[in-house]
């Protein structure tokens, strides 16, 4: 019995490691199925019916791997699942065969099994962190567990925020602890003994708290904090094993916080600890930066009772594929508009409906555009706990006060508004807000302020990061920018351009480099990353005072409004949110530079002429420039008029990528399928910017 | 496990077509639809043979002129002339380009004895394209390596650039 079982696990091992077109593998396994059945039908006291079971199966898996071999799956990796099936139902077999013992006439094999089994279970629970391969059957489960237990960690993150403001909140304490214990109740389940562990000592902890004998804060607090941390790599390595099928590799540092929480939790049993607790609470939430609300322990109500939603989870892929067919929907729409308002026999009835089913698209439209969107909360949430670290880290205290988190944007803007948010919440802390001693000498309350804001505003959603610091020193930048080249020693510039000096790559003013800031890479990824959202960026500062980071972003990334414009036959569209104006000019206006370069003279400031027509050589209707027109954009401080035939007015566009393989079109940001069904090129300003300087 | 095969044989059904009087195939597995010629949205600073972009049922793909992608002269387009969308692997993604030809054929199944390489024409015809020669009751047809066609210079827009 046991080499069968021997045998079938080799199996299962070769094929994690396979993948369809791994034929020598594939074959490898081909013959072992081979020798399984052979050896099954000479194991001696098996039953009949499992050798032809086995046989059935070895014989099913067989003609399937053939089929992969020779390419004839219809979906292979369809196939080579149902092989990995096949595997584990055999195995499934024999385990039920020697566990129950079904054979008629046991041998000594099946005697020996059961202890065995014994023996390495016991071994798994004295060396829990032996490598740990995955049973197929569990990959989704784990998926599942993966993203539970990281709902489970950042809320258990939230609340212990809470708890160091109102370090007496029993529903925070609980919360914390029904984290854990979910995350450790599932792990049991899924034998994943690490994760299971540390749950279990971190439970543990929190269950005195519960009990009102430890209070959630200082080195208690700070101990949780580092679980969860903790917790976040031994998921990541779980996710990235599962979906690898890599075994599980343990992962360093577990045992020891371990038994650091189990020691915690044994002194504060004995009640050696509350003292040294209360002491470290004073310090901790003034270094953190938050007055304390009765202090002295007693418990004050929750600010804001945690309000649930009902919600659906949703992929992804089905939420925008549901986008895009709602988004092709109004087009079919509208063209049946088009073509019952054009046909010469009006009937009144149908365009009533035509009307009326009209509205239901329109409807369903701007609903399927709001499912995107997710408050703005998702990111801010997280930046509490860096102002929490890294104002411990650099010795400053901070308060963070934030507004509007309920604002709703574009999830993709949501999540790629992490990173910049994470580097300018760091600057400000680390360059910006002064050392607690300083602001006292300063006049100023030893508390810095650090306020995260998001609002809307004019069709867009602007977040601003506000501290109370030292604000931007221009002569510090201009100093650096000149040492570093980037300007010239008799360059004049104003303030704004100064100020703008701290985006570009390798410019930092940071005195000395710490861990957390200042190797002047940062703020250039910053501002790449909100351009790459169409957003800008803006800085108010005042020497002394403060500083002020406001990002403006689109309400979402998937549609914008546009001005359609034609040239030739061609339509193009233009954002609206980079048009100044638009005016047919006159030959007056007109001047050329050498013959070649065109300026146009409006409102007594020269801005350079594009035409369209010639740029992205297509025909046009004119080539007169009074017969035309010109759009005013601009990108930053630079702007352009581009010529064009005539204006066809302004649409709301879905933006589509230029097709996976057009790669990127420099003038071009992407397109959009018009209410014609026809796709038009949506223009790139800041690019044709560049394009025509050059 | 005798009956395991090394490499991929060029046997198998191909979708026909004509370029002007020249017949070409293209295998089956690679094609996804045939949609008839519609207005294509010509874009800027691409190569010659990049046609431009279409709307497929709200996917927007990009569409080659494939008389010009082989060195051929373009023609007016006919009744006949349609699009072959093809499915191409780009990484780890499935790409689908439009190909414009002159008319569609048929879908023949072509046995390996039947598949020559392609003659060697010096310098004066480009056979990088070509998987290979078909002779189909007499007449010739030209096996075209669709990822190559699609996918060499790597993105269609960077080659000019």
């Amino acid at each position: 019995m046991q080499p069968l079982i021997q045998h079938v696990e080799a199996i299962q091992k070769i094929l994690q490691q396979a993948d369809h077109s791994d034929l020598s593998r594939l074959a490898d396994v081909h013959s072992r199925f081979e020798q399984l059945v052979e050896i099954t039908s000479q194991t001696e006291g098996l039953h009949q019916e499992v050798v032809n079971n086995v046989s059935a199966f070895g014989k099913d898996a067989r003609t399937k791997l053939e089929q992969l071999i020779l390419n004839e799956a219809q979906d292979v990796n369809a196939h080579l699942q149902s092989v990995h099936q096949t595997v584990q139902e055999i195995r499934k077999l024999l385990q039920n065969q020697q566990q129950v013992g079904l054979t008629p006439a046991p041998t000594p094999d099946s005697f020996e099994q059961p202890r065995q089994e014994a023996a390495r279970s016991a071994a798994t629970e004295v060396f829990p962190e032996s490598a740990h391969l995955f049973n197929p059957d569990d990959l989704p489960l784990i998926a599942e567990f993966l993203s539970e237990a990281t709902g489970h960690l950042e809320t258990a993150e939230q609340e212990i925020l809470k708890l160091e403001e109102d370090p007496g909140n029993l529903d925070s304490i609980g919360a914390l602890f029904r984290a854990f214990h979910t995350i450790k109740g599932v792990a049991g389940f899924l034998n994943l003994n690490q994760i299971q562990s540390l749950a279990h000592a971190a439970e543990n902890l929190l269950d005195l708290g519960r009990e009102g004998k430890l209070r959630v804060t200082g080195s208690a607090s700070d101990i949780i904090l580092q679980s969860i941390d903790l917790m976040k790599r031994l998921l990541a390595a779980l996710e990235q094993a599962s979906t690898h099928r890599q075994p599980l590799q343990p992962q360093p540092g577990v045992r020891e916080l371990c038994q650091r929480l189990n020691q915690m939790a044994e002194k504060v049993a004995k009640g050696e600890l509350i003292e040294d607790l209360s002491v470290s609470t004073e310090r901790s939430s003034k270094a953190a930066g938050s007055p304390i609300p009765g202090s002295n322990g007693e418990i004050t109500p929750p600010k804001s009772p945690s309000t649930t939603e009902n919600s659906v989870k949703v992929a992804t892929d089905r939420l925008d594929s549901l986008i895009n067919m709602v988004g092709e929907l109004v087009i079919a729409n509208s063209m049946v508009a088009q073509d019952v308002a054009d046909s010469l026999n009006t009937n009144q009835r149908l365009s009533q409906h035509i009307n009326h089913l009209g509205k239901i698209v329109r409807d369903l439209q701007d609903l399927s555009m709001s499912l995107r969107m997710i408050p703005v909360n998702a990111v801010f949430r997280k930046m509490s706990r860096l102002v929490r670290d890294v104002a411990r880290k650099a010795g400053k205290e901070v308060e963070l006060i934030i507004t509007g988190a309920d604002t709703e944007l574009d999830r993709n803007v949501v999540e790629a508004l992490a990173d910049p948010l994470v580097h300018m919440v760091r600057n400000s802390i680390d360059h910006g807000i002064e050392p607690p001693d300083q602001r006292v000498s300063l006049g100023k309350p030893r508390v810095g302020r650090l306020e995260l804001k998001a609002y809307h505003k004019g069709g867009n959603i602007n977040i601003e990061i506000c501290d109370d610091g030292r604000g931007l020193s221009k002569e510090k930048i201009l100093r650096k920018a000149i040492q570093n080249g980037m300007v010239g020693e008799n360059q004049t510039l104003s303030d704004q351009e100064i100020y703008k000096l701290i985006f570009e790559p390798g410019l930092s003013t940071a005195e000395k480099v710490t861990d957390i800031s200042g190797r002047g890479v940062g703020m250039d990824v910053v501002r790449k990353n909100i351009e790459a959202l169409r957003g800008r960026i803006d800085i108010v500062t005042e020497p002394g005072k403060g500083s002020t980071f406001i990002i403006r972003l689109p309400l979402t990334l998937a549609v914008i409004d546009g001005l359609v414009v034609k040239v030739g036959k061609n339509k193009y569209i233009v954002p609206i949110i980079s048009i100044e104006q638009s005016i047919r000019p006159t030959t007056q206006q007109l001047c050329t530079v050498q013959g070649r370069g065109e300026l146009l003279n409006i409102r007594n400031s020269l801005i350079p002429l594009v035409r369209l027509n010639r740029l992205f050589e297509v025909e046009s209707r004119t080539d007169d420039l009074t017969q035309a027109l010109v759009v005013v954009v601009q990108d930053a401080d630079r702007r352009i008029c581009l010529m064009v035939d005539e204006l066809l007015g302004q649409e709301q566009v879905v933006i589509k990528s230029l097709g996976e393989d057009m790669g990127k079109v420099q003038g071009i940001s992407g397109c959009a399928v018009l209410g014609d069904g026809n796709v038009s090129l949506i223009l790139d300003i800041p690019g044709i910017v560049s394009l025509a300087q050059d | 496990m005798s009956t395991m095969q090394s490499t991929q044989t060029r046997a198998g059904k191909y979708l026909t077509f004509q370029l002007g009087s020249e017949g070409y195939g293209i295998p089956i597995g690679k094609v996804k639809s045939i949609i008839g010629y519609m207005d294509i949205t010509a874009v800027p600073r691409t190569p010659p043979h990049v046609r431009g972009v279409i709307n497929l049922r709200g996917q927007v793909i990009s569409v080659i002129d494939l008389r010009s992608r082989l060195g051929m002269p373009t023609t007016e387009r006919t009744d006949e002339t349609c699009i072959v969308v093809v499915e191409t692997q780009k990484g780890s993604r499935i790409v689908n380009t439009g190909l414009i030809v002159d008319k569609v054929s048929e879908v023949p199944h072509i046995p390996e004895d039947a598949i020559e390489d392609a003659p060697e024409f010096g310098s004066t015809v480009e056979t990088q394209f070509i998987l290979g020669m078909a002779k189909i009751n007499s007449t010739v047809k030209i096996l075209l390596d669709i990822d190559r066609i699609v996918r060499t210079g790597d993105d269609l827009s960077s080659e000019n650039m």
